[in-house]
């Protein structure tokens, strides 16, 4: 019963599929069918201009075109132009009458108006049909190549006439294949016109020729892109190129490499990168480390890095390598207050006319990155997310990892990844290593409290002690010399201003903060005392000193007081005033020199 | 996605004046490190003050960190 149902839903799912197979309309007339086939490179890259007559009654709203069978697993990027080179939006789908057959269905810009011709151009590239033939070569042979393809435009509808014209690499031709019309021009050859075609007619066609240009395959293509929100963003690209042009047969000497100019057509010695011509702190390395072969150019458009690798590149052989270089935040990345927009390019520049097998793009964002929304410039395999940990982070960093396969030089293209992210968080790394310092210096102030003495010695407790309170003692009687310096600074101005008012407010504050003092040296007094009887018995000096002092200041208020208000002459005050500050000047010394003894 | 509503997104600090950042910070980090090792060095059980302790540890803290943020980001660690 279960398989009743499996043979049910599988006639159910193939009657769906025919259902929306198309057939191409025939009332649709390509007038005009003009192919150009670059082969000079390891890719091929074809354009297909047609010109579009719609003899039908009604409007057509689109077309369908149909890539070759020999070549359309190789397929790596297609794209339509209508009229005024706009781009054509593009669907895949089959058509039922031959269903193998690689079909796109395109959408003209305006529906075609019965009776009228438009002109639409489809440009595709593709990856590694040219194969090299023989496979194997020594090091001195030149490399022969062999395509394989349709001496017709293959297309689903009737064609008045069609040319094709191909451009080969070299005008050393071994062979091609004779559709006549068809005619060689050195390193040219047009095949057609022909005219009044069928839908789908094939011609196979066949070319064998000298192709010594770079026949290199990325094999996997490894881009990680690290957002930093302190202004930079790193990119590192980690390739692994391999030569897929004729294997080398034989040996290898080095010798023949150097000194033969015969020697070594197809294999590779350096290329030429180019990259972003905001980027700064290049480098080129590998597993061992840097590799001093390459030369930096600037130019206004770009960075040319021109690598060579450790070893020439002959057939079959591979080498990996990573480059690396900043680039300033302000040239791709975006935002609108904490709404952030990175917009660079999916995959870069390697070498001309390159192939990438298997490309990686890993982005990086700041910790604590939210909403993240990635949108591909195509559609990619395998997305996923991952977290990345560096320095400085606590749960990690969000990665965004995308796999896109058989990419070639028109896929560099912009992705743009949206994501949020707010600016306090930047200061969580700072945070973190101040964090850690203070930690450290309160372990630090931890341990020294900490008694790691054998045996305990009273004498230096003792001395420990009387040293704080005699360093306490000192400080007590600078600051009361201070206020003695104030005080002075007082009389002066209140024999300037007269001001009785301010001037008593002012004497006896400091008077008051002088006493203060006073009691402070005493109560340090009564604790040493009891440890250091002979500092203690000088502090008891100088507290009488100090209190001589205090009398003396007391005196030179009420001499200025009295002087200010006219009770005493002016020159009987200065010789008063006189015999008081010698006084202060020769107690204070004493004091001073007291203190020193301490 | 149009773009032409987002501004260019540029560091908070330029990033031409990170090596003068960390050298001053560092500099003056240092300094205050200095002051805390010989002050818990020389101070004894009776004269040691945890309040000076606390802020002149905090100070150099707080410079050292910032200092070594902006060597990280001098020497090539975008962190």
């Amino acid at each position: 019963m279960a398989r009743f149902w499996i043979v049910v839903g599988l006639v159910l799912l193939s009657s769906l599929s025919v259902l929306y197979a198309e057939e191409p309309d025939e009332k649709i007339l390509i007038t005009r069918a003009s192919r150009e086939l670059d082969l000079t490179s390891q890719v091929v890259k074809q354009g297909v201009s047609l010109t579009i007559l719609n003899e039908g009654d009604l409007p057509a709203n689109s077309f369908l075109y149909t890539v070759d069978n020999v070549m359309s697993d190789k397929l790596a990027y297609i794209e339509a132009k209508g009229k005024t080179k706009e781009s054509l939006s593009l669907e895949k789908t089959t058509v039922g009458s031959h269903p193998g057959v690689m079909t796109y269905r395109i959408d003209f810009a305006s529906p075609l108006t019965p009776k009228e011709t438009t002109n639409v151009v489809v440009n595709t590239v593709f990856s590694r049909v040219i194969a090299a033939f023989p496979k194997e070569i020594t090091q001195f042979e030149k490399q022969f190549v062999q395509f394989v393809g349709n001496a017709y435009v293959f297309l689903p509808y009737r064609s008045k006439t069609q040319n094709t014209e191909i451009k080969l690499s070299s005008s050393n031709i071994e062979s091609y294949t004779r559709v006549s019309p068809v005619t060689s021009d050195g390193a040219k050859i047009s095949y057609g016109p022909y005219t009044d075609l069928a839908p789908f007619s094939n011609a196979r066609m066949t070319l064998h020729y000298e192709n010594n240009n770079p026949f290199l395959t990325i094999k996997s293509f490894e881009r990680v892109i690290q957002v930093s929100h302190w202004g930079v963003i790193q990119v590192e690209e980690h390739i692994r190129v391999h030569h897929s042009g004729a294997l080398l047969k034989g040996s290898f000497s080095r010798f023949d490499y150097q000194r033969n100019p015969n020697s070594g057509h197809s294999a590779v010695k350096s290329y030429t990168t180019l990259l972003p011509a905001a980027a700064q702190d290049v480098y080129y390395r590998d597993e061992i480390g840097n590799i001093s072969t390459s030369h930096l150019r600037n130019s206004e458009d770009y960075t040319e890095l021109i690598i060579r690798p450790r070893f020439p590149l002959f057939g079959g052989w591979q080498t990996y390598y990573y480059i690396g270089y900043n680039v300033p935040t302000y040239e791709y990345l975006y935002h609108q207050a904490s709404h952030f927009v990175l917009d660079m390019r999916f995959v870069d520049h390697v070498y001309d006319d390159q192939v990438i097998d298997e490309a990686t793009v890993k982005i990086i964002l700041p910790e604590g990155s939210k909403n993240i929304n990635f949108l591909p410039p195509y559609p990619v395999h395998d997305q996923a997310t991952s977290v990345h940990s560096t320095y400085l982070d606590t749960v990690g960093r969000p990665v965004i990892i995308a796999k896109a396969y058989n990419l070639v030089e028109q896929h560099i293209l912009n992705f743009q990844l949206e994501y949020d992210f707010e600016s306090y968080l930047l200061l969580q790394e700072p945070f973190l290593l101040i964090g850690a310092l203070f930690l450290f210096f309160l372990f630090i102030i931890f341990l020294v409290r900490l008694d790691f003495s054998i045996t305990k010695d009273p004498e230096v407790v003792a001395r420990q002690q009387a040293a704080v309170l005699k360093e306490n003692i000192v400080n007590f009687v600078d600051s009361r010399f201070r206020l003695v310096d104030q005080f002075l600074g007082a009389v002066e101005s209140f024999k300037k201003s007269k001001n009785h008012r301010a001037f008593n407010s002012t004497c006896s504050d400091t008077l008051e903060r002088f006493a203060a003092y006073g009691k402070n040296i005493e109560a340090q007094q009564d604790q040493l005392r009891k440890i250091d009887n002979e500092a203690s018995t000088k502090v008891t000096t100088i507290v009488k000193k100090m209190t001589e002092i205090s009398d003396i200041l007391s005196q030179l208020r009420s001499q200025a007081d009295a002087a200010v208000s006219g009770r005493t002459s002016q020159q009987a005050y200065a010789k008063e005033e006189d015999a008081s500050k010698k006084k202060l000047k020769q107690s204070r010394s004493e004091v001073e020199s007291l203190v020193q003894t301490l | 996605m149009d773009l032409d509503n987002y501004a260019r997104y540029v560091s908070p600090v330029n990033p031409a004046v990170y090596p003068h950042l960390a050298v001053i910070l560092l500099g003056i980090g240092l300094f205050f490190m200095a002051w805390f090792f010989v002050y818990e060095v020389t101070s004894t059980k009776f004269s040691r003050r945890i309040m000076k302790e606390l802020l002149v540890s905090l100070w150099a803290a707080v410079f050292t960190g910032f200092g070594t943020l902006f060597l990280l980001l001098w020497v090539g660690i975008y962190v």
